[in-house]
């Protein structure tokens, strides 16, 4: 067993400008919620420690700018990403039109070893909302025809389901991260030279 | 969403950065490897040559950054190495010290920062210290885009650790995170302003593309300014903004100053924006002469907007006038810039109608002002003619569009005075096309326009598909989009919907009056809805008729003014016109007035005899025309006994045989059902022997038929009439007459051919009998 013992998961939220991705993660991390609108811009990450089974993780929850514009220097922190979450807003149709185009998008970018089980989770959030648009079976049956994303529906504002989401989302990126394990992790360098003290043989362990 | 890769030389930057990513991998795996041994000083040790590849000039910001973000991505195990052996009892405090040991500048400052990470965590030393420390140890690089993505390292790493309370002394307050940020953003911002002025003056547009990629950098200080909770409104108007504006208009720096404009308005709250617009908008207009100022004041204007049409009105307090201040604003930064392009003024006032509209909607003189505005300096400019697919022609058809897309009813627009001038600045086809968006806008939202003045003000906007004006092209518009637009002023014409009877007459009158003047291509499509309208101002009088004493003139006056109207179409349009007659005539008819209504169906016979000439648009206006006639009731029998004779020799010169022999037939009703006045009580005629007569005839002409399948369906078809008058009590037509006609049906079935033809008369045939035999049952039961 390696000294190090947590692991590291990279989770990504992506979505259209003013869906709550910001508010999603400040409510998951902080516990809280502002109705004041922020724009995010560029990438910024939030860190929160969880248990998944019996493993401490540390989730590092990167928020994103919906609008294209903010993003001036490319997106080269959706690499290494252990899972993305795509986030739309139930009362407006548009934001989940664009679920497909921001999949593509980020597994173009993010070139994921295995593009077909990278893991997803789609949330539709404001549900506190009455003017709801998208119903829930439509973004399902989405979900269905992209291999089975999980979907979650909930509310930032409320506190709705967000645990359970992340809870979700944690465990696909754990289990995405074990796989790779087996995967080696440093193919592109050959001449590995390991300190004649050192007994393990495996480039990265939890 | 933009790829990845830098312009400049893509090739060799993917080699280069390709080379720089391997040692990362390298180096960062022999770091795990020391790691997970407990071998700090030897992981330290491959960190620092880690970190060695972010000492590179070579790479575009792109790439640098794809570097920095592999790179901190690996820090992050060391970080919670660091974070482990604080927990098992490790001093930061000496592990701060001896990584200031680190040889070169930029892995040492790294290291440092990660370090000092845990150091605050660890809340071993005072946190604004270590803060103060990390942010002025900074300074010690002063390369432009090393020393940018450090700062940024740093603001990344103590994102959650910035002092967030206000009473805190020791550990530190809000106060000293404002200051730490607001140290690391002048930092940044001088960086990033000194590239500008780095390297041959031909890299000039390369160097500028690259530092607005590089601009998210120095922004995120203010997003962090904006994430602390204790900042408020008071403390974001007292020590926050002045501080950032003044950095804005210190830098002197166009790029600069546009994008951390934009970034403020961005980043912080609506809230926050409307408590400072004053010191904000008088920052813009202080900023350099090639700064976008419109955008900036754009952007604010927009999100206000939207933010007052989200929260509702109540969340503008009321002693901000927002709609004076941005006026006097944009009235400001108009003067003191006279080389602005005309677009971006109309821009401006673009954003300053559709925040009248959202904010204050039923402030009708906000939008007027903003609007009067707009044309004075239009006229001032001498623009006129502008085309719509010019800039400014756009901004122009904005500006006009924007009222109708943002008031709840369109017809508001109607009542702006200005409205109607900003659209004679415009050539032809700009004032055409605004004319179709708005007749659409009405006719979507099916809006009822109650007023001539109300109707005159829109004809006014909407005059090129009224008439033909003097700068219209001189080649004929397209056939199709013609007659679509002619046929939305058609539609427009049924939204006329006046209170009153008298106003109602007001408009019709009037707008035919307008109509006529469009020329013959658009009566056509124009005075038919005018002429359907009056009918149904007819039904309307006769509805006040205990009210208005005068109604049955008034109607008078309106069949007349009907008449004149289809005359002027006849020539033009025969068959509509011989319907529009038909029309009034069974209106006039409703109305009990027998003069009227007879003038109608002589004007529908006459027009029959004289412009219907094609022999089956005669057939169906002849049965148009006797089906009509048979359903008045008030004429008396000297005018009946007129039409009715007139309708049966018309039928009987119809061209072909077969429609000779059903229009006969159809005219037998006339001599039945048709109704027959003495001045009161309308009568049916009831006058079997002239029915009797017409069957005949027909039957006669059916007879005379070559084709022996159209004979046989002609028959069957009469048979049908023959029984439905039985029915009806005729006691002319005997069984045993029936029998022989039915005899005579059956002897033509047996000579025909079996087809698909035959097989409907055949089926249609015994599907007659089948009736008969019932309802002959059902007669001899009762």
């Amino acid at each position: 067993m390696s000294a190090r013992r947590k692991v590291l998961l990279k989770v990504i939220i992506l979505g259209d400008s003013g869906v709550g991705k910001t508010s999603l993660m400040n409510q998951y991390v902080n516990k809280k919620f502002t109705s004041q609108y922020k724009a995010t811009i560029g990438a910024d990450f939030l860190t929160k420690e969880v248990m998944v089974d019996d493993r401490l993780v540390t989730m590092q929850i990167w928020d994103t700018a919906g609008q294209e514009r903010f993003q001036s220097l490319g997106v080269a922190f959706y690499r290494g990403a252990d899972c993305c979450v795509l986030v739309y807003d139930v009362t407006n149709a548009n934001t989940f039109k664009t679920l497909d185009s921001w999949r593509d998008e980020f597994l173009i970018q993010a070139s994921p070893r295995d593009p077909e089980n990278f893991p997803f989770v789609v949330i539709g959030n404001k549900i506190d909302l009455e003017n709801r648009q998208v119903p829930a079976r439509r973004a399902q049956n989405w979900c269905e025809s992209k291999n089975n994303i999980p979907y979650y529906e909930t509310s930032a504002k409320e506190a709705v389901n967000v645990d359970q989401a992340f809870q979700k989302i944690a465990r696909d990126a754990l289990a995405k991260e074990n796989d790779d394990i087996y995967k080696p992790q440093v193919a592109s360098v050959p001449d590995i030279r390991l300190d004649s003290n050192t007994k393990q043989k495996s480039g990265k362990c939890c | 969403m933009s790829k990845g890769q830098s312009l400049g030389v893509p090739d060799d930057q993917d080699k280069l950065l390709g080379e720089a990513l391997k040692q990362v991998d390298k180096s960062s795996f022999e770091m795990k490897t020391c790691l997970d041994n407990d071998k700090l000083m030897d992981a330290l040790k491959h960190a620092s040559s880690m970190l060695s590849e972010l000492r590179t000039s070579l790479l575009s910001p792109k790439s640098y950054y794809e570097l920095y973000m592999a790179i901190s991505d690996q820090l992050r195990h060391l970080e919670q190495f660091l974070f482990d052996e604080f927990e098992k009892g490790k001093k930061m405090s000496d592990l701060y010290e001896l990584v200031q040991y680190a040889g070169n500048i930029v892995p040492r400052l790294y290291l440092l920062v990660t370090v000092g990470t845990v150091y605050v965590k660890a809340k071993e030393g005072s946190r604004k210290d270590i803060l103060r420390d990390l942010v002025e140890m900074c300074r010690g690089v002063q390369h432009p885009l090393r020393g940018l993505f450090l700062r940024n390292y740093l603001l990344q790493c103590t994102r959650n650790l910035l002092p967030d309370s206000s009473n805190d002394e020791l550990d530190g307050t809000v106060h000293d995170s404002i200051q730490f940020i607001q140290h690391n953003f002048s930092e940044m911002n001088k960086l990033w302003v000194r590239m500008q002025h780095q390297g041959h003056t031909k890299e000039k547009d390369r160097r500028e593309k690259e530092r607005l990629e590089l601009r998210i950098l120095v922004g995120t200080n203010l997003v962090r300014l904006s994430q602390l909770e204790a900042v408020d409104k008071s403390l974001y108007l007292k020590s926050v903004l002045p501080n950032i504006l003044e950095q804005v208009v210190k830098c002197r720096d166009a790029i600069a100053q546009e994008y951390l404009m934009e970034c403020i308005i961005q980043v912080f709250p609506d809230e926050f924006h409307l408590e400072s617009l004053n010191p904000y908008l008088k920052t813009c207009a202080d900023l350099q002469e090639f700064v976008n100022v419109k955008g900036i004041i754009i952007t604010l204007i927009d999100r206000l907007a939207a933010f007052a049409h989200r929260s509702d009105i109540s969340a503008i307090p009321e002693d901000i006038k927002l709609f004076d201040i941005f006026q006097q604003e944009i009235a400001i930064v108009i003067q003191s810039r006279p080389n602005m392009e005309t677009e971006d003024i109309v821009a401006l006032y673009v954003s300053l109608v559709n925040l009248a509209i959202k904010c204050y909607a039923d402030q009708l003189n906000y939008v007027d002002d903003a609007l009067k505005s707009t044309q004075e300096i239009l006229t001032k400019k001498d623009m006129s003619k502008v085309g719509s697919n010019t800039s400014t022609g756009r901004e122009l058809q904005q500006l006009l569009k924007v009222p109708i897309d943002g008031y709840d009813a369109v017809l508001t627009v109607l009542k702006l005075e200005n409205y109607s001038s900003i659209l004679k600045h415009f050539d032809y086809d700009g004032r055409k096309s605004l004319a179709v968006y708005l007749l659409q806008a009405i006719l979507d939202k099916n809006e009822a326009i109650t007023s001539w003045t109300q109707v005159e003000t829109l004809f006014d906007l909407i005059s090129p598909l009224l008439y033909d004006e003097a700068d219209q092209p001189t080649d004929e518009p397209d056939p199709e989009d013609f007659s679509e637009e002619q046929g939305m002023v058609a539609r427009l014409i049924h939204l006329f919907k006046a209170q009153a009877p008298d106003q109602q007459y007001q408009i019709i009158n009037n707008s035919k009056k307008v109509f006529v003047k469009g020329g013959d291509s658009r009566v056509v499509h124009t005075l038919i809805p005018v002429v359907f309208s009056s009918y149904r101002l007819v039904v309307a009088y006769r509805s006040i008729q205990e009210t208005d004493s005068k109604w049955f003139q008034k109607c008078e006056r309106i069949f007349q003014l009907s008449l004149q109207t289809i005359s002027e179409l006849c020539k033009l349009a025969p068959e509509p016109s011989l319907r529009l007659y038909l029309q009034g005539a069974l209106t006039a008819d409703g109305v009990g007035n027998e003069t009227i209504a007879y003038e109608f169906l002589t004007q529908a016979i006459t027009l029959y005899e004289e412009d219907i000439s094609d022999s089956r648009e005669q057939v169906v206006c002849l049965t148009l025309i006797v089906g009509t006639f048979e359903s008045m009731a008030s004429l008396e029998e000297e005018n009946h006994e007129a039409v009715r004779t007139k309708c049966a020799v018309a039928s009987s010169r119809l061209l072909k045989k077969p429609d000779q022999c059903r229009c006969v037939a159809a005219c037998a009703h006339l001599f039945w059902s048709a109704k027959v006045s003495d001045g009161n009580e309308p009568t049916e005629c009831h006058d079997s022997k002239r029915v009797m007569e017409c069957l005949k005839k027909s039957g006669r002409i059916a007879n005379q038929c070559m084709d022996s399948v159209v004979q046989t369906q002609l028959l069957v078809e009469l048979l049908n009439v023959y029984i439905l008058f039985l029915e009806k009590g005729n006691n002319e037509i005997s069984q045993q007459f029936l029998n022989q006609l039915i005899e005579k049906i059956k002897g033509n079935i047996e000579g025909l051919d079996k087809n698909e033809e035959t097989e409907q008369v055949i089926q249609h045939f015994e599907n007659t009998l089948t009736h008969h035999r019932q309802s002959k049952q059902q007669s001899e039961a009762d």
